[in-house]
C-alpha cells in the first residue's frame, strides 16, 4: 500500500490540513488523529519507520466515514478514503483488525449479509412471483438495506414501473444479494472479492442493472470492473433510470406531494457516482416548490456518517455525524427529509425517529 | 515505537531550553486528569501524543521527511467546559506540569511544540456558537470552533466576520486570537485584534476572567489586548465575543496589470490614502502571477493588482470608478474582473504548494511575512528579492494594506546542494532576517511567533520584552502555560 499510495501519503502529511474543516469524523470527535491529516501522517510515520503499524494505528485507520468530502476541498484531489481502505487491508493481513470488525465478519459470514436474515427469501415476499424472471435483460438489484429496513422502496419501484408500462425489468432474488460494500470498506478484500465474483456471475448476463442503492451501483460500475469481473454494460441508480421517463411524461402526476421537503445528497450517489440532478428533478416534478437545500449540498454536501464502516467501528460517532447533518434540517421549514440511499435513511432515522425520512422513490410513488 | 527522536529539539534554535519530560507515565497526574475529564477525554497514548507534537512548520516537515519526529507531550485532554480548564490549571500548578493549548495545530512556527512534555489541552470540543446578537452585530463563540465553521454559520444568517487568514480552513477562533491573526480582508474589516469585543479566559491559578462587553472601552488598560497574541502563554481563552458585519450583497472585482511592481505599490497606496476601503488588495509580482495563475486559462503575466470591493452597490460602483482612475494614472492596464474573481475563488490555494515541494527530496518551501510602512515597502521588497533570488526561487505579493503600510509575503523555495535540509533552511532564514532588518521592515508572522520567531520577536520588542517577561512571571509564576513560546 505504501508504494501504491506514496504520493497521497506524502502530500497529506506535508499539507497544512486544508481539508480539516470538512472531515465529519474529525469534526464530530475533535480528535487530531482522526482527521485526514492525522491518519495520513500516522501512515507516513509508519512508512518512515518512526512508529510500528500497531493495533492503535490500525484502529485509527477505521475512523473515516469514506465520504470523500476531503477530495472536494483538495487541490491535489487526494482521495484519503481509498488509502484508509488499503491500510485496513494491511490490518487484516497482519491480524490487527479491531474486534468490532472481526465480530462483523463472523456475523456476515454466517448470513452472507450484514442484517442476519435470508434477504433473498425476504425479497421474494415483497413482490408477485412474476417479477422474478431471472432471465430478464434488465434487472433491478435491491439494496440489502432496503430489503431489511425499508422494503417499501422496492415495492414502490415496481409500482412506478407498472404505472409507466415498464414490464421488462425483473427483480433480482439470487444469492448473494448483498454487494458487500461494507466488507470492502472494512478492508476484508479477500472476502469481498469472493462475494463480488459470485454476484457478478449471477448478473453478468443482463444488459442493464438498476438499483436503489448507490453503493451497489458503485460496486458494480467501479469496483467490480476494476477487479476484472464481468459486469452488465449499463448500471444505473434508480433515479437516473426513472428521470428520463418522468420527464417524458410516461405517467401522470395525479397529486403533488403535500410536504416541504429537504434533500440530502448521499455520499455514494453524489461524490462517488456524480448523480446530483436526477433525484432533485424527480422531486421537482412532484413537489409544490423546489426541494429545500442544505447550505452545503451537491459535491460539498456534509456526510451522514453511514459509510466507511463507521457505523460498525464507531457507531456513536457515526450517529454524531448524522445529528450534525440534521441540525440544519431542524432549522428549516421542511417537514420531510428526502434521500436516495438506504444507508442514509437508516442512520437519520436511527438518530431521530420523530422526523420523516423518505426515499425519493417513496415520494414519487405517493404522487401517481 | 521504534525510533522517536527529539526532532523538534534538534531543529530548535540554541536559545531554546531543551528539557526531557519529567511526567512520562506519571500515574497520579493521569488519575487526576481522569477525575476532571472522565476517561474518554484523557489520553496518554504514545501514538496520539506523538501526532499532536507534529505541526506544519518547515522544521517539523524536514524532520518527518528525514524519518524523525518531535517528541510528544505526556497527556491529551479535551475539555468541554470552562470549569474543567480551571481545574486543569490547578492540577498543572500543583505538579508544575506544562499545559499546551491546542487549536487546529497549524502553526508554522512551532507554537504548539511540547518542549518539556506536559498536557495538550485540545480545545476543539468547545466549538459552539453561543449567540448572535443581530442588533449589536456581535457573535459569541467558544474558542475551539474552526474558523470556517464560524464564518459558514454567520453567512447562513446573513453576516460575516470578515476574517480570512491563510489557514482559514484549519484554524480555530482561539488560535486566531492567541496569535493575533491577520486575514486578507484586514483593510476593510481589521485584524482579529480589532474584532474582539470581549473574552472569557482561564488564568494559570484557575481563576476565570471575563472582560466587559462594550462597543468601545475608554477606561484603563485593555485586558483583551494583553491576551490577544499571547499564544497561550498567559491564559487559555475559552469564549470570545467578536464584531460581525452584515454580509455585502454587492461585490466588485477589478484587475490591473502593471509593468513595474513599484507602480502597483503606488496605485495601492493612493487608493488607501484617498479613503478607499477594498475588502482585499493583492499586488502579485511577476513570479507570483505566473505561479498563482499557472492552472487558470487566463494566461496572465506581469505584476497584477487584484482588487475586491464589497458593500452597498452604489458604494462599490463609486469605489471601483475611483480605483480605475487611480490605476490608470499609474499605468495600470485593466484586465477586467476575471483575474480578481479567480484569485478569490482560489484564495487558499497557495497553501497547497507545500506538499509538492516537500515531497521532493532536498526541497523546502517557507513563507515569510513582513510588514512595512509605505515609505519603505518598495525598498523592503527589492532588498528581500535581491538577497534571496540569487540562491532561491521566490515569489511575492503585497496585501492587507492600510493607510500607513502593507504586508509583503514571500514564498521561498530552496533546493539543497551540499548542505543538509536544516542548514539550507537556516541559511534561508539568515539571509531573509538580514535583508529585512537592513531595509526597514518587521516580521509579522500571521500564524504566531511560536518558537522559531521568538528570538526575532524579542529583538523587535526591545526592552518591552523584559516587561512582558515580568507580566508572565506575575500571571504564571509556575511557568505552566506553553513554556518557551514568545521567548517566555
Amino acid at each position: 500500500m505504501f508504494k501504491k499510495y506514496f504520493r497521497e501519503i506524502e502530500f497529506c502529511t506535508y499539507c497544512p490540513k486544508m481539508c480539516k474543516f470538512c472531515c465529519p469524523v474529525g469534526n464530530a470527535s475533535g480528535v487530531e488523529s482522526y482527521s485526514p491529516w492525522g491518519r495520513m501522517t500516522l501512515l507516513h510515520m509508519v512508512r518512515e519507520g518512526i512508529v510500528d503499524f500497531n493495533r492503535e494505528i490500525a484502529h485509527t485507520m477505521y475512523q473515516c466515514s469514506g465520504c470523500m468530502l476531503c477530495r472536494e476541498y483538495c487541490d491535489h484531489l487526494i482521495e484519503v478514503p481509498l488509502v484508509m481502505i488499503a491500510a485496513r487491508e494491511k490490518a487484516a493481513i497482519e491480524n490487527k483488525l479491531p474486534w468490532e470488525v472481526v465480530e462483523y465478519f463472523k456475523f456476515w459470514k454466517q448470513h452472507q449479509n450484514p442484517f442476519g436474515d435470508n434477504l433473498s427469501a425476504r425479497v421474494r415476499t415483497l413482490l408477485p412471483e412474476s417479477y422474478f424472471n431471472q432471465d430478464a435483460q434488465v434487472m433491478y438489484l435491491p439494496g440489502a438495506g432496503h430489503i431489511y429496513n425499508n422494503p417499501s422502496v422496492i415495492q414502490d419501484t415496481f409500482k412506478l414501473f407498472e404505472a409507466m408500462d415498464i414490464d421488462y425489468v425483473a427483480c433480482y432474488d439470487g444469492d448473494p444479494i448483498d454487494c458487500g460494500t461494507t466488507l470492502r470498506e472494512l478492508g476484508l478484500r479477500k472476502e469481498y472479492g469472493a462475494n463480488a465474483a459470485k454476484l457478478a456471475d449471477k448478473i453478468s448476463r443482463c444488459k442493464v442493472v438498476v438499483s436503489g442503492s448507490p453503493a451497489a451501483v458503485y460496486e458494480l460500475k467501479v469496483e467490480f470492473e476494476q477487479m476484472g469481473l464481468k459486469v452488465p454494460p449499463k448500471v444505473f441508480h434508480i433515479a437516473e433510470f426513472l428521470w428520463p421517463m418522468v420527464k417524458d411524461g410516461r405517467f401522470d402526476v395525479r397529486k403533488q406531494f403535500p410536504q416541504r421537503v429537504m434533500y440530502h445528497d448521499a455520499d455514494y450517489l453524489g461524490r462517488y457516482l456524480g448523480v446530483y440532478d436526477e433525484p432533485r428533478s424527480i422531486l421537482g416534478a412532484v413537489l409544490r416548490e423546489a426541494p429545500v437545500e442544505f447550505s452545503r449540498n451537491r459535491e460539498k454536501a456534509d456526510s451522514c456518517g453511514a459509510n466507511g464502516g463507521l457505523p460498525i467501528t464507531n457507531p456513536d460517532l457515526a450517529k454524531e455525524i448524522a445529528k450534525a447533518r440534521l441540525a440544519e434540517f431542524y432549522e428549516s421549514d421542511a417537514t420531510a427529509l428526502a434521500v436516495a440511499c438506504p444507508d442514509a435513511q437508516r442512520i437519520f432515522q436511527s438518530v431521530d425517529d420523530n422526523i420523516e425520512v423518505l426515499d425519493v422513490i417513496n415520494i414519487l410513488a405517493r404522487c401517481i | 515505537m521504534r525510533k522517536t527522536t527529539p526532532g523538534h529539539r534538534q531543529c530548535l534554535p540554541d536559545t531554546v531550553i531543551k528539557m526531557p519530560s519529567r511526567f512520562k507515565g506519571n500515574v497520579e497526574i493521569f488519575h487526576r486528569l481522569k477525575e476532571i475529564f472522565g476517561s474518554n477525554r484523557v489520553r496518554n497514548s504514545s501514538v496520539e501524543t506523538l501526532l499532536y507534537a507534529q505541526d506544519i512548520s518547515p522544521e517539523s516537515l524536514i524532520a518527518r521527511r528525514a524519518g524523525r519526529a518531535a517528541s510528544g507531550a505526556d497527556f491529551i485532554v479535551r475539555p468541554v467546559a470552562v470549569e474543567e480548564i480551571s481545574r486543569l490549571m490547578r492540577v498543572a500548578s500543583r505538579w508544575k506540569i506544562p499545559i499546551l493549548p491546542y487549536g487546529a495545530g497549524t502553526s508554522r512556527r512551532g507554537s504548539v511544540a511540547p518542549l518539556e512534555g506536559g498536557i495538550v489541552c485540545d480545545m476543539k470540543r468547545m466549538n459552539r456558537i453561543l449567540s448572535i446578537d443581530d442588533e449589536s452585530l456581535i457573535v459569541s463563540a467558544q474558542a475551539g470552533i474552526l474558523g470556517e465553521h464560524l464564518e459558514h454559520e454567520l453567512n447562513r444568517k446573513g453576516f460575516t466576520l470578515g476574517h480570512f487568514p491563510w489557514n482559514f480552513r484549519a484554524s480555530t477562533l482561539g488560535g486566531w486570537v492567541a496569535t493575533r491573526s491577520a486575514g486578507e480582508a484586514l483593510t476593510k474589516y481589521g485584524g482579529i485584534a480589532d474584532m474582539v469585543v470581549s473574552m472569557q479566559a482561564v488564568l494559570p491559578d484557575g481563576s476565570i476572567v471575563k472582560t466587559r462587553t462594550a462597543p468601545r472601552s475608554a477606561t484603563g488598560p485593555d485586558f483583551n489586548r494583553l491576551l490577544t497574541g499571547s499564544e497561550g502563554t498567559l491564559a487559555i481563552m475559552t469564549r470570545v465575543k467578536l464584531r460581525i458585519h452584515v454580509r455585502s450583497r454587492s461585490v466588485a472585482h477589478l484587475s490591473f496589470r502593471f509593468k513595474k511592481f513599484s507602480d502597483g505599490v503606488l496605485a495601492a497606496r493612493q487608493m488607501l490614502h484617498r479613503g478607499l476601503r477594498p475588502s482585499t488588495i493583492h499586488l502579485f509580482d511577476k513570479s507570483e502571477t505566473a505561479e498563482f495563475f499557472a492552472d487558470s486559462k487566463l494566461r496572465l503575466s506581469g505584476n497584477m493588482l487584484l482588487i475586491t470591493f464589497e458593500g452597498h452597490e452604489s458604494r462599490t460602483e463609486m469605489e471601483s470608478r475611483i480605483a480605475e482612475a487611480i490605476c490608470s494614472d499609474y499605468g495600470g492596464d485593466s484586465r477586467g474582473e476575471e483575474p480578481s474573481q479567480y484569485r478569490m475563488e482560489h484564495r487558499f490555494s497557495r497553501a497547497f504548494r507545500t506538499s509538492p515541494a516537500f515531497s521532493r527530496k532536498g526541497v523546502i518551501i517557507d513563507t515569510i511575512e513582513i510588514g512595512a510602512p509605505w515609505s519603505s515597502i518598495q525598498n523592503v521588497y527589492e532588498s528581500l528579492a535581491k538577497a534571496l533570488s540569487k540562491r532561491f526561487e521566490i515569489c511575492a505579493f503585497l496585501s492587507r494594506p492600510t493607510s500607513q503600510g502593507a504586508a509583503l509575503t514571500f514564498t521561498i523555495t530552496a533546493k539543497a546542494t551540499k548542505e543538509s535540509d536544516i542548514d539550507l533552511h537556516k541559511n534561508l532564514w539568515d539571509k531573509a532576517v538580514k535583508a529585512v532588518q537592513s531595509s526597514g521592515g518587521a516580521f509579522i508572522p500571521t500564524s504566531g511567533v511560536g518558537l522559531r520567531g521568538a528570538g526575532l520577536f524579542a529583538e523587535q520588542m526591545g526592552a518591552a520584552h523584559n516587561w512582558l517577561k515580568e507580566v508572565k512571571v506575575e500571571i504564571d509564576p509556575n511557568r505552566i502555560l506553553n513554556p518557551g513560546k514568545l521567548g517566555l
